[in-house]
């Protein structure tokens, strides 16, 4: 991030932050919508990027009324903008490779108490909602290797804060530590604490393999649980979600209830969980979908004309995050996906439609060049 | 409605056919086997050996006639064809329309004769000719097979044409998003001359059953292949005998600062290439390089440009995106617009609602695809000549350019630009409608076509 010169606004709490937090925290009679367009009017007023970007696009706050009518900033804009509203505690960078000479996404967070609380609870309400802590075995880098990823610096302060003794990363700066892990599931496999294994889907894809190529598998405690997140983005061969479920099965004994899906990405303070595990511990059964949290609004829109697309169509996911009150609350992500239920699926992330006639397009490069 | 999205030699009986739905169109095709493909091609090799006796004149006096017909919006092929078309390539009705009268008025026998005149000495055709220093003669391969690829009606018809000038029967997999106007266009040359119906052969299966396209491959003299890079290179793999392969292409136009004063004119025709076929051609540009110093400089030029795309979008509406590649455009969008707010000299020029077109003048003058969908970049240079230097990375990729200067400057700048691997200049209004003569991809036609045993002098004894 530049120096923070652009921010004239000193790094201190604002009231709204410890309102922001409460609601986050559900101690508080406040509304979504009530919060959302005073957040939106601290953001206008402290953001400059932010702004500049509004008022091109002709929105002030004054005149607002709804939430949905904030401007929502598309992912694409954090490799360019600085969007926060003070100096940030901490940046994080998106992942891949910068191409033609832009640099990576920059999220950075002026109030880490905000991102922290809403992931630790919302963690919890999806992954522990037993009350669990369970040893957890991470598949991604710690933060100390990998300082600028949110997945590291999120595994890391769920590990801290839930995490029983023995809990690890299995992911060094030489690679994936296989036989470590292999080591520490077959020592597992003799008790009775349930574990949890947690980390990027292509990590688990890796081990997947080897497992499958060895014809290892695994016997783990009753309540063992898994949480992979992301694509594979070209870093494993590629799972249908299906099939993924499967082998967790097949090779980890971890019925599909149990293997959880988050969705998140770096330009957000919140995250999305998969239902199935809260909803088993509460006796309800629905299909699977992700929730949002209750200080997240999620609207699916049809990315060509913007407009709320009818139950059950594809479209562009837009996201409202309290949790991102230090930067941009309204987010338009580069993701597909459709309304399920109280929810929503998310198909992926656009990967650049194929040419429909002969010309080369953009996309086809990008891969091949 | 239904159509028959096929075309086989009459003589060949005893298939099943099965269907598949496209947006309300139901299209019929033959369920394809590699028995049916082995007696097809067959067929084909046989009807071709009356074919081949028939001069090339001849035939191309059909072909223009079948062409005429074509531009005849009463026609039963062609209402057939305005009626399906929109559905298998997701064009509008107009765009279909318009592309099928532009495709079609340029098949002229005018345009065949001259194609015919490149084969040299048509005699070689017939027997050993004086050739240099030895005797040499030219066959025309038996059976052409032709792997489609896109939505934009007439892809590789050039090909076809050539092939059956040249008597070679044709076997022509049609690709997905377009399966359709080959099969009409096979039964309306049947309709014209059975004889030449009997050598053309339309079908379609998915791309990849290596099962049929053993056959279809095995018993080709020459395959003529258009796809993506990854899909040419997975089909060069499995081809024996030659392969020509269409490769996905890139194109775009120079604007020299002494035509800037007549801006809007040029700007429409610029506005024009980019909006036609939706941008999906090969021959589609994807960015305008304008030269400053002209009586409107760059800038005033991309919002002169984009009102004009704004009135190509009513004129020749857009096709449906999907969300995908609507996804794609907004995200372009969204690129630009954020680098004009970090301070970066770039403008957005756009469709106020949905995403019709999308103009981005950008001052860095660095070469960079567009997303396509009618979306183009605007970006000026001071001298058109220092362009060459731009394309150097894009090399492998480059098609066509087009140009609006005066004619002073146009020799210098041809030089730099066939340096740099442009295989095509014209001028800008006319990028989409290349002459049958045109060396795609740096080829000739009929050339590559063709067979030649020499026979030399010492040999006759």
């Amino acid at each position: 991030m530049s120096p923070n010169t652009q921010h004239p606004i000193p790094n201190t709490k604002h009231p709204l932050i410890g309102r922001v937090l409460k609601f986050i925290r559900g101690t508080t009679d406040e509304t979504f919508e009530g919060l959302a367009l005073e957040v939106f009017a601290f953001q206008y007023e402290r953001n400059p990027a932010y702004r500049r970007f509004c008022d091109q696009r002709g929105v002030t706050p004054d005149p607002i009324v709804r939430w949905d009518d904030i401007p929502a900033v598309p992912t694409a804009a954090f490799k360019f903008l600085d969007l926060t509203c003070a100096p940030p505690e901490h940046v994080f960078l998106t992942s891949g490779t910068s191409t033609r000479g832009e640099r990576r996404g920059q999220h950075g967070f002026p109030w880490l108490e905000l991102y922290h609380t809403s992931l630790l609870k919302n963690f919890a309400a999806h992954l522990l909602p037993d009350g669990v802590r369970p040893r957890m075995l991470i598949l991604a880098p710690s933060p100390d290797l990998s300082p600028t990823s949110s997945l590291s610096h999120m595994l890391e302060l769920v590990r801290e804060t839930y995490g029983a003794e023995g809990s690890a990363h299995f992911v060094g700066e030489t690679g994936m530590d296989l036989a470590g892990l292999i080591r520490v599931l077959r020592e597992v496999e003799s008790q009775q604490e349930p574990i949890c294994l947690l980390g990027s889907s292509f990590a688990f894809v890796h081990f997947l393999d080897v497992c499958l190529q060895e014809g290892w598998t695994f016997q783990l405690p009753e309540g063992s649980r898994l949480m992979d997140t992301g694509g594979f983005k070209g870093r494993s061969r590629e799972l249908s979600r299906d099939e993924l479920s499967r082998l967790y099965g097949k090779i980890l004994g971890i019925p599909q209830a149990l293997c959880i899906n988050e969705y998140g990405m770096t330009e957000m303070g919140s995250q999305f969980y998969d239902n199935a595990l809260r909803d088993r511990w509460l006796g309800r059964s629905r299909v699977r979908f992700k929730e949002v949290p209750p200080w997240v609004r999620t609207r699916i829109l049809d990315p060509t004309t913007l407009e709320e697309v009818p139950e059950g169509q594809m479209g562009l996911l837009i996201h409202y995050d309290l949790a991102n009150c230090g930067s941009v609350l309204a987010i338009e992500t580069e993701d597909l996906g459709y309304r399920v239920a109280e929810g929503f699926e998310v198909v992926g992330r656009v990967p650049g439609a194929e040419a429909r006639g002969c010309s080369l397009s953009v996309e086809e490069l990008e891969g091949r060049r | 409605m239904k159509v028959a999205a096929y075309h086989l030699p009459r003589t060949v009986s005893g298939y099943e056919t099965e269907t598949r739905s496209v947006d309300g169109v139901t299209l019929e095709v033959p369920r394809s086997t590699p028995a049916l493909l082995t007696e097809v091609t067959g067929h084909l090799e046989r009807a071709r050996e009356r074919l081949r006796k028939r001069k090339g004149e001849e035939i191309a006096e059909i072909l223009a006639e079948v062409f005429r017909r074509w531009q005849d919006h009463t026609d039963l092929f062609r209402r057939e064809a305005e009626a399906a078309l929109p559905a298998t390539t997701r064009f509008s009705p107009a765009m279909v329309a318009h592309g099928l009268d532009l495709l079609c008025g340029g098949y002229t026998a005018d345009a065949f004769h001259e194609l015919l005149q490149g084969i040299g000495d048509e005699e070689a055709l017939e027997g050993f000719v004086h050739l240099g220093p030895q005797l040499s003669r030219a066959y025309s391969p038996a059976l052409i097979t032709h792997v489609l690829a896109g939505n934009i009606p007439g892809i590789g018809l050039p090909g076809i044409i050539a092939g059956t000038l040249l008597g070679s029967a044709n076997l022509i997999k049609t690709a997905s998003a377009e399966p359709l106007f080959p099969a009409l266009w096979a039964a309306s040359v049947a309709r014209a001359d059975p004889e030449i119906g009997e050598c053309l052969a339309v079908l379609w299966w998915s791309g990849g059953r290596t099962d049929l396209e053993a056959v279809a491959f095995d018993r080709a003299e020459v395959v003529i292949a258009y796809g993506s890079e990854q899909t040419i290179h997975e089909l060069q793999r499995r081809v024996r005998c030659r392969f020509l392969g269409h490769g996905h292409r890139v194109s775009f136009g120079l604007i020299g600062r002494e035509v800037l004063s007549r801006a809007e004119d040029v700007a429409d025709r610029a506005a024009y290439d980019t909006s036609l076929f939706d941008q999906q051609g090969c021959l589609s540009p994807h960015l305008f390089y304008v030269e400053e110093r002209g009586r409107v400089g760059p800038k005033e030029f991309a919002e002169l440009m984009g009102a004009a795309m704004a009135r190509w979008a009513r004129q020749l509406p857009p096709g449906p995106l999907t969300p995908e590649e609507a996804a794609t455009v907004r995200r372009f969008r969204a690129n630009y617009e954020a680098q004009g707010l970090a301070g970066k000299e770039v403008a957005l020029f756009a469709s106020p609602q949905g995403l019709d077109w999308t103009l981005i003048y950008d001052a860095d003058p660095t070469f960079i695809p567009s997303c396509l969908h009618r979306t183009v970049l605007i970006k000026p240079v001071p001298d058109l000549l220092e362009v060459g230097r731009l394309l150097r990375s894009w090399r492998p990729y480059l098609q066509a350019a087009g140009v609006a200067v005066i004619p002073e400057r146009i020799g210098m700048l041809a030089g730099a630009l066939g340096h740099a691997g442009v295989n095509r200049i014209c001028p800008i209004g006319r990028m989409q409608a290349p002459p049958l003569t045109w060396h795609q991809e740096g080829r000739s036609l009929f050339r590559d076509l063709l067979r030649w045993t020499d026979l030399e002098i010492q040999a006759i004894g």
